[in-house]
C-alpha cells in the first residue's frame, strides 16, 4: 500500500501538473509546420494567374504603424509622427487605380522574426513550430522567397540581418547586404546601409525582386518613443527615400511598402495590443492599372473596414498575411503551401484574362481557396491533425457549400471560407489565452499556499484537537490521512463545480466561448482548486502570534527566504534572466554564510573544524563547478565557453581529458572513506556498490565519452568510426545495464549499510553453576543507519546521470556530489551547535528531558536548509553545459545507447542529460532528514524520519514552485516584451519542466528510497529499546 | 602614513583621563553637575561626522582627481561611454574603460586606507580612555599587528569575493583593490584597538596545549563582536556596526552587476565598492545614534539622581 506521505506528495504533484497544463495551454501554442511546397502540375496557371508585374520592390520599414502614413490620423495629430510620411497618401489620392493604403493586422507575437515568417509563408506564427527544424531558425516551410527562387527570380536583399538567418541561401550573393539588427542604440547604420545599396541596385537590372528592411523607425521607437523629434526626421528620411524609389521605378515593377508590426505608445512592441498589431501597407503599381473596368460588387467579407484608435473615419483593413497570396498571384507564382491569407480584391478588380464577363478576382479567390483547402486537408492528415478536431465538420460543411455554388455567386462564399479558415486556425495557434494563463497561475499559487500550510503544520509537534494528542508522539500519518480525505472530498466537489460552472458560463448564458475554456479545462481547474481550497479552509496555515513575532524570528525567516525572493524576482528582468548562472552562484555561496558564522561561534573545537572545513569545501566545489559554462547567446561577447574546448569545437578541453579518469577513481573512494567511513556506515551494500559498481560505472561513463571524442575528433584518422561507434555503444549499454540490474537490484535486496557483530562473554559461573551467556551486540554504522543506504540509492541515480553527461559535466557532477556531502556534514554540525546552545540557554535543563521528542528531533527540517540544495540543483544544471535556451540542448546524448534515433530511448536520454542534474538534488533531499539520524527509539524514530523527509520534499517543491510562479508571472506580464520569445518563454518552459522533474525526484526519493530504507531499517530494530 | 604621528599624539595626550572607571550599568551619583564619561561621546559624535564626510568625499570627489592619471580625456571618456555592461566590467570589454574603473577604484582605496588609519588611531585612543585595550602592548607592535591582520583579512576577502563569483583569471587588480578597501574598512580599526584577531579558529588549543587567558578572552571578544554581532559598549558598537554595514553593502552592491543598463559606473568593482562604503557610513551613523541615545539616557539618569540628592539633603 502506498504510504500516506507519498500520497500527499502525489497530490501536490497533481496540483502542479494542473497549473502548468492550464498556463501552458494558454501561453505556448504549437503548430506543425508542413514541408510541402506548392507547384502547378498541370499547367503554369492552374494554381496561379498570368503575372501583371515582372519585378517587385518590397520595402519593410520596421514598426511602421498605420497612422504614420494614414490620410486621417488620430486627432489631435502628433507633430512628430503624423502627417510626416505623406508620399503614400498623396499618390493614393492621385492614382486610386494604382495605389492603395491598408491598415494591416499583424498577428502577435509582433516581433520581427515572427513577422518575417508570417510575411513570407502566410502562416500564423507560434512559439514552437514543431517540425524537422526544431531549434533552428531557418524557414523550411514553403514561402514567397522559396517560390521566387524556384521560379528563377533573383532576389536582392539589404537591411536587417534576421532575413539572412532565416533564408541563408536564397538571396543573390553579390546583392546581399545584411546589417546587425540587435543594436537598438544605433538609429542610423542599418538605414544608411540600405539606402547606400538600394539605389545602385535599383538602377541595375540584375534583380527581379528587391527586399529592403529599414530598422531606424523601430529603433527610434524603442529608444526615444514615437513622439520625439528624431522620429520626425526619421520619417522624413523615409519619405525622401520612397520618393526617390518611386521616381526610379520601371513601369512593370510593383512597389510594396509595409511595416512588419506597429508600436505601442512607448514605442515598444511584441504583444497583441491594437497599436502593436496595426501596421501600414502601401501597394503602388507605377505602370499598370490593376483596378479597371466595371466596379466589382461590394461584398461584406472582402471590404472590411476598421477604425484606428482615436480616429473617426474607418479605413480599409486587411490581414498582413493577405499580402502573401496577393503578391504571389501578381507575380504569377503559386501561393505558398501554408498560406492562410486571402487575396486583396482591390488589386484584382479587372476583367479576367482567361474567361470574359468575369473579374479576375473571382479566379484569384478560387485559386486561393483551393490552396487553403489543400493545406487544411494535409494538416488534417498529419500527426497533429487532431488540432482540427473541433472545427473539421464545419470546414467540410463550408467547403461543400462553396463547391456546390455557381462560380458567380460563389465568390462571396469563397471569401467566407478563406476567412473562416484563418479565424479557426488563429484561435488554435496564435492567441494567448489570458483566461487560461490566469487560471493556471492562480492554481499554482493556491497549490503553493496549500503545500506551504502543510509544510508548516507538519513541523508543529502536535496537531491541536488530534485525538492522539496525549500519545507520547503525534501520529502524523494519521493526520495526513485526514488531510487526504479532505482533499478527496474537495476534489469531488471540484469536478461537480467545474461542470456546473461550465454549464452556466458556456452552455446556458454563453458568457464564455467554448473554445476559450472547454468542459475538460473547467474540471482541470476546479478539481485541484477546490481540493486545495478545502485544505486551506480546514487546516489554515498557522498565523504567527504577536509573541512569536520577535525581531530574531522575523530576521531569520526573512534571511531563509531571501534567496528565493531574489531568485523569483530576477525572472522579471531580461538581463538577470540572462545572467542567471552568475546569480545562482552568488545566492548559493550566500546561503552558506550563516552556517559559517555558526561554525565560527561553535563551542567546541571539533564542531568548529567540522563546520568551517566542510563549509569551505562546499564553497570551493561550487565555485569550481562555476568555471564550466556554455555561454548563452546573449552573454556574448563577455563569456568564454569552457564546457567545450572552444565555442566552435564541441569536444572537451584538454585539462578535462586528463582529469576525468582520476575523478572517477577518487570519487567513490572519497564517498566511502571520508564521508560514510566516519560514521562506520560504509558496510553492507555500501561496501559493494561504492568501490566496485559505482567505480565501474563512472569509468565506463568516462570511457564512452572519451571514445566519442576519439571518434568525432578522428584522432586515429578515418576508418575507425565503425569500431569506435560499436565500442562506445557497448560500453554505455554495459554501464547502464549493470547499474539498473545490478545496482538497483542489490540495493533493493539489502538496503542497509550495517554490520552487526555479536560477541559472547561469559562473566564467570554463578552460584548454581549455570553459565548464562551474555550476548554483546555491536552495530557498526548505527548512527547513520538511515542516511547511508539512502545515499547509496542516490549514487545509483548519480551514476545514471553521470554516464549520459559529457566529460566536462562529469567532473562537474563529481564536484556536485562532493558539495552535497559536505553540505550534509555542515547541516549536521550546525544542528549540533544549535542543540548545545538551546540546552545551555534553557533556564530549566530538564526541559530537554521532558520534550523527549525534541531531543531526538534534531533532524527538524528548516526551509533555510532546503534552499542551498535547490540552488545547487540549478547550479549543477548550468554547469553541466546547459542554459535555459533551446539551442543548449545536447542532442548528442540521444545516441548513447543506439547509433540511430530510437523511440522512446533517445528522447529519454536527452531528457536525462538535460534535467538529470535537477533530478538528482531533490532526490537527495530526504538525506537532510536521514543523515546521521539514529534509528532508535524504534517506532517514533522511523516515523520522524519519514515525516521530516516529507517536509524536506515539500520544501524543495515549494522552492521550485515559487520559481515557476516567478517565471510564469514574468512571461505573462512581459508577453509584449521584445525578448519574450528569446529569454522569458524558454526560461518559463525550463521552470515548468524543472518543477515536474523535481516532483518526480521527490516522489522517487520518498516513495522508493525512504520507503524501502526506513522500512527495512525499522524492521531490523523492531523490538529493540535504545 | 602621514597621519600616524597625529593619532599617536592623540593617544599620548589622554592618559590623564584614563583612570575613570567604565560606565556600564551603575553610575554613582556624581556631586558635580556635569557628569564625566569614560567614553568621550561628544568628541566621538563630531569625529564620526568628520570621518563619514571624508568618506563621502572619497567616494564622490576623489575619483575625479585628474592628478597622476595618464591623460584627462580618459577620465572624460568614462562618462557616457557606450557598450558597457556587467560583463564588460568582468571581461574587460574595453581596455580604456577598464583602466578608468581601475583608476577610480585605486583613488577610493587610497582615500579609504588613509582615513581608516587615522580613524583607527582615534578609536584606539577612546579604547584606552575607557580602560579597554591592553596597556602593556606597545603602539608600534600594535600597529604592525594591525597591518598584518589587515593583510591576512585582505587575502581572506579576496578568496571570498572570488568564491562569490568575482572573475577568477581576469581583473585581479580590481578585485585586490576592492578587498584591500574592504579589509581596511572592517579589520584595521578593530585590529588596532583589540589586538590581533584569532585567525586560528581551527585549533583552539595551541601547540603547547595551554591557552592563555588573554587569548581566550580575545577570541570571545572577536566572536561576540564580529560573529554574533552583539556589541555592548559604545566603543564596541563603533567597531561592529560599520563592519556589518560594509559587508551587507558589499553584498547588495553585487546585485546591480547583473543589469545591462550600460552605465559607466556599472563595471566591476565599482558598485560593490560604493555600496560597501555607503554601508560603512550607515553603520557608523547608526552606531552614533544608538550611542547618543545611551548617552542621553545616562545624562538623564545622572541628572535625576543628583536632583534627588539635592532634595534629600
Amino acid at each position: 500500500m502506498l504510504s500516506k506521505g507519498f500520497l500527499l506528495l502525489l497530490w501536490v504533484f497533481g496540483l502542479h501538473l494542473a497549473g502548468i497544463y492550464l498556463f501552458t495551454r494558454g501561453f505556448l501554442l504549437t503548430r506543425l509546420s508542413l514541408l510541402n511546397t506548392s507547384s502547378c502540375t498541370s499547367s503554369p496557371f492552374s494554381c496561379s494567374l498570368p503575372p501583371t508585374h515582372n519585378r517587385a520592390v518590397v520595402l519593410i520599414i520596421d514598426a511602421l504603424r498605420f497612422d504614420f502614413i494614414s490620410p486621417d490620423p488620430p486627432s489631435p495629430p502628433d507633430p512628430f509622427h503624423h502627417n510626416v510620411l505623406t508620399l503614400p497618401r498623396d499618390l493614393t489620392k492621385r492614382f486610386p487605380e494604382r495605389s492603395w493604403l491598408f491598415n494591416a493586422h499583424a498577428d502577435p507575437p509582433t516581433t520581427t522574426l515572427q513577422r518575417i515568417k508570417g510575411l513570407t509563408t502566410g502562416s500564423l506564427p507560434t512559439f514552437v513550430d514543431m517540425g524537422s527544424n526544431f531549434g533552428g531558425v531557418e524557414i523550411t516551410e514553403d514561402s514567397l522567397v522559396k517560390q521566387l527562387t524556384a521560379h528563377g527570380k533573383k532576389i536582392a536583399f539589404m537591411g536587417d540581418d534576421t532575413w539572412t538567418t532565416v533564408f541563408p541561401s536564397s538571396f543573390q550573393h553579390n546583392l546581399t547586404f545584411p546589417y546587425d539588427s540587435f543594436n537598438v542604440e544605433d538609429l542610423h547604420t542599418v538605414d544608411n546601409g540600405v539606402i547606400e545599396h538600394l539605389f545602385p541596385t535599383l538602377s541595375s537590372s540584375s534583380w527581379d525582386v528587391i527586399i529592403g528592411h529599414f530598422l531606424g523607425v523601430d529603433h527610434t521607437g524603442h529608444r526615444l518613443g514615437p513622439s520625439n523629434p528624431t522620429m520626425k526626421s526619421k520619417l522624413l528620411q523615409m519619405n525622401d527615400v520612397l520618393t526617390k524609389v518611386v521616381e526610379s521605378l520601371d513601369d512593370d515593377t510593383l512597389l510594396v511598402v509595409l511595416g512588419d508590426h506597429g508600436m505601442d505608445r512607448k514605442g515598444d512592441h511584441g504583444g497583441d495590443g491594437e497599436l502593436e498589431t496595426s501596421c501600414a501597407v502601401w501597394v503602388y503599381s507605377k505602370g499598370v492599372d490593376l483596378n479597371v473596368g466595371r466596379k466589382r460588387e461590394e461584398g461584406e467579407v472582402l471590404s472590411q473596414k476598421k477604425l484606428f484608435p482615436g480616429t473617426t473615419e474607418p479605413h480599409r483593413s486587411i490581414q498582413q498575411i493577405d499580402l502573401v497570396p496577393t503578391l504571389s498571384l501578381l507575380l504569377g507564382l503559386p501561393i505558398p503551401f501554408n498560406n492562410l491569407g486571402t487575396i486583396i480584391p482591390e488589386l484584382f478588380s479587372r476583367p479576367s484574362s482567361s474567361s470574359s464577363g468575369e473579374l479576375e478576382y473571382a479566379r484569384a479567390l478560387q485559386i486561393n481557396a483551393e490552396q487553403i483547402k489543400t493545406y487544411l486537408d494535409t494538416y488534417r492528415a498529419s500527426s497533429s491533425g487532431s488540432d482540427l478536431d473541433g472545427v473539421w465538420d464545419e470546414v467540410v460543411r463550408r467547403w461543400d457549400d462553396v463547391v456546390s455554388r455557381e462560380r458567380k455567386d460563389g465568390v462571396e462564399s469563397l471569401a467566407t471560407f478563406t476567412r473562416f479558415a484563418l479565424e479557426e486556425c488563429r484561435a488554435l495557434w496564435a492567441q494567448f489565452n489570458i483566461i487560461k494563463m490566469g487560471l493556471g497561475l492562480a492554481l499554482i499559487l493556491l497549490g503553493l499556499l496549500g503545500s506551504w500550510g502543510l509544510y508548516v503544520r507538519l513541523g508543529v509537534e502536535k496537531e491541536k484537537g488530534d485525538l492522539k494528542e496525549k500519545a507520547e508522539h503525534w501520529d502524523w500519518e494519521f493526520w495526513v490521512g485526514d488531510v487526504l480525505k479532505v482533499c478527496l472530498k474537495g476534489a469531488g466537489l471540484g469536478v461537480v463545480a467545474g461542470l456546473l460552472v461550465y454549464l452556466v458560463l458556456v452552455v446556458i448564458t454563453k458568457v464564455m466561448d467554448g473554445k476559450t475554456m472547454d468542459a475538460f479545462d473547467f474540471i482541470i481547474f476546479f478539481t485541484p482548486f477546490s481540493s486545495s481550497l478545502s485544505i486551506l479552509w480546514t487546516y489554515p496555515p498557522p498565523i504567527p502570534t504577536r509573541t512569536s513575532l520577535t525581531l530574531t524570528t522575523v530576521l531569520t525567516s526573512t534571511l531563509a527566504i531571501l534567496p528565493l525572493i531574489l531568485h523569483t524576482l530576477s525572472f522579471f528582468s531580461n538581463s538577470f534572466t540572462v545572467w542567471e548562472d552568475h546569480i545562482v552562484l552568488f545566492l548559493l555561496i550566500s546561503t552558506i554564510v550563516p552556517s559559517l558564522l555558526t561554525g565560527l561561534r561553535a563551542p567546541t573545537s571539533r564542531l568548529r573544524t567540522r563546520i568551517i572545513g566542510f563549509s569551505l569545501l562546499f564553497a570551493l566545489c561550487v565555485r569550481l563547478m562555476a568555471i564550466s559554462t556554455v555561454c548563452r547567446e546573449e552573454q556574448q561577447p563577455f563569456c568564454h565557453v569552457t564546457f567545450f574546448a572552444s565555442s566552435s569545437l564541441p569536444s572537451p578541453p584538454p585539462l578535462i581529458l586528463l582529469l576525468c579518469i582520476p575523478t572517477s577513481l577518487v570519487l567513490p573512494w572519497v564517498m566511502k572513506k571520508a564521508f560514510l567511513g566516519t560514521s562506520k556506515s560504509d558496510r553492507g551494500v555500501a561496501g559493494l556498490v561504492l568501490p566496485y559498481l559505482l567505480s565501474g560505472v563512472l569509468l565506463a561513463g568516462n570511457g564512452y565519452w572519451v571514445l566519442e571524442y576519439l571518434e568525432s575528433g578522428e584522432v586515429f584518422g578515418s576508418g575507425w568510426e565503425e569500431v569506435l561507434r560499436s565500442a562506445r555503444t557497448l560500453v554505455a549499454r554495459c554501464a547502464i545495464g549493470g547499474l539498473v540490474a545490478g545496482g538497483f537490484g542489490m540495493w533493493w535486496l539489502v538496503p542497509t549499510c550495517l554490520q552487526i557483530e555479536t560477541s559472547t562473554t561469559t562473566p564467570g559461573s554463578t552460584a548454581n553453576g549455570a553459565t548464562p551467556e551474555n550476548k554483546q551486540v555491536t552495530v557498526l554504522g548505527f548512527g547513520n543507519a538511515f542516511g547511508s543506504p539512502y545515499f547509496i540509492f542516490w549514487t545509483l541515480w548519480f551514476g545514471l546521470v553521470f554516464v549520459v553527461t559529457q566529460l566536462t559535466g562529469q567532473v562537474v557532477l563529481a564536484l556536485a556530489a562532493l558539495a552535497l556531502l559536505s553540505y550534509l556534514e555542515v547541516v549536521d554540525g550546525v544542528r549540533d551547535v544549535r542543540n548545545i546552545e538551546e540546552a545551555v540557554s534553557s533556564a530549566t535543563p530538564s526541559s530537554l528531558l521532558e520534550g523527549g521528542v525534541s531531543g531526538s528531533g534534531t533532524n527538524r527540517i528548516r526551509f533555510s536548509e532546503v534552499v542551498p540544495l535547490a540552488l545547487l540543483a540549478i547550479h549543477t544544471f548550468h554547469t553541466t553545459g546547459h542554459q535555459h535556451t533551446i539551442p543548449s540542448i545536447q542532442w548528442k546524448t540521444a545516441f548513447i545507447l543506439t547509433s540511430t534515433l530510437t523511440y522512446p530511448l533517445s528522447p529519454l536520454l536527452v531528457m536525462l542529460n538535460s534535467f538529470g542534474p535537477i533530478f538528482l538534488m531533490p532526490l537527495s533531499l530526504p538525506l537532510l532528514a536521514l543523515w546521521n539520524f539514529a534509528p532508535l527509539p524504534h517506532p517514533s524514530s522511523s516515523s520522524l524520519a519519514r515525516k521530516e523527509s516529507v517536509r524536506a520534499s515539500l520544501g524543495v517543491m515549494l522552492y521550485f514552485g515559487v520559481c515557476l510562479v516567478g517565471s510564469a508571472g514574468g512571461v505573462a506580464w512581459l508577453r509584449r516584451h521584445l525578448m519574450v520569445w528569446k529569454i522569458f518563454a524558454p526560461r518559463f518552459m525550463s521552470a515548468a519542466a524543472g518543477l515536474v522533474v523535481v516532483d518526480l525526484g521527490v516522489l522517487v526519493g520518498y516513495g522508493v528510497g525512504v520507503g524501502r530504507v526506513v522500512g527495512r531499517v525499522g524492521e531490523m530494530f523492531d523490538g529493540w529499546r535504545g | 602614513m602621514a597621519r600616524k604621528p597625529k593619532s599617536k599624539a592623540q593617544v599620548q595626550a589622554s592618559p590623564s583621563t584614563a583612570s575613570i572607571p567604565p560606565a556600564s550599568t551603575h553610575v554613582t551619583p556624581a556631586p558635580t553637575s556635569a557628569p564625566s564619561f569614560p567614553f568621550p561621546y561628544t568628541s566621538y559624535a563630531s569625529l564620526v561626522g568628520i570621518h563619514t564626510s571624508l568618506l563621502t568625499f572619497t567616494l564622490l570627489f576623489l575619483p575625479r582627481t585628474s592628478l597622476f592619471l595618464p591623460s584627462n580625456p580618459l577620465i572624460e571618456g568614462l562618462r557616457f561611454s557606450p557598450n558597457l555592461s556587467f560583463a564588460a566590467g568582468f571581461e574587460g570589454g574595453q581596455t580604456e574603460v577598464a583602466l578608468g574603473a581601475l583608476g577610480k577604484t585605486g583613488w577610493i582605496s587610497l582615500g579609504v586606507v588613509v582615513l581608516q588609519v587615522w580613524w583607527a588611531g582615534k578609536v584606539r585612543g577612546w579604547a584606552r580612555l575607557s580602560g579597554g585595550g591592553d596597556r602593556n602592548r606597545s603602539d608600534d607592535s600594535d600597529l604592525l599587528n594591525a597591518y598584518l591582520s589587515t593583510f591576512v583579512t585582505c587575502l581572506i576577502i579576496y578568496v571570498s569575493l572570488v568564491l562569490f563569483g568575482a572573475p577568477l583569471t581576469s581583473h585581479i587588480t580590481h578585485t585586490t583593490l576592492l578587498s584591500l578597501t574592504l579589509s581596511f574598512l572592517t579589520t584595521f580599526p578593530p585590529a588596532y584597538t583589540l589586538g590581533f584577531p584569532p585567525f586560528s579558529f581551527f585549533n583552539a588549543t595551541p601547540k603547547n596545549g595551554v591557552q592563555s587567558g588573554r587569548e581566550v578572552l580575545n577570541r570571545f571578544t572577536w566572536v561576540r563582536l564580529f560573529v554574533e554581532f552583539m556589541p555592548k559598549t559604545p566603543l564596541e558598537r563603533t567597531l561592529t556596526y560599520p563592519f556589518i554595514g560594509t559587508f551587507i553593502g558589499c553584498w547588495l552592491g553585487a546585485i546591480p552587476m547583473g543589469l545591462d543598463w550600460e552605465r559607466d559606473w556599472l563595471v566591476w568593482p565599482i558598485p560593490p565598492l560604493y555600496t560597501s562604503i555607503m554601508g560603512y557610513i550607515i553603520g557608523s551613523l547608526s552606531a552614533v545614534v544608538i550611542n547618543s541615545l545611551e548617552y542621553l539616557a545616562i545624562v538623564g539618569r545622572v541628572q535625576e539622581q543628583s536632583d534627588e540628592g539635592k532634595v534629600g539633603s
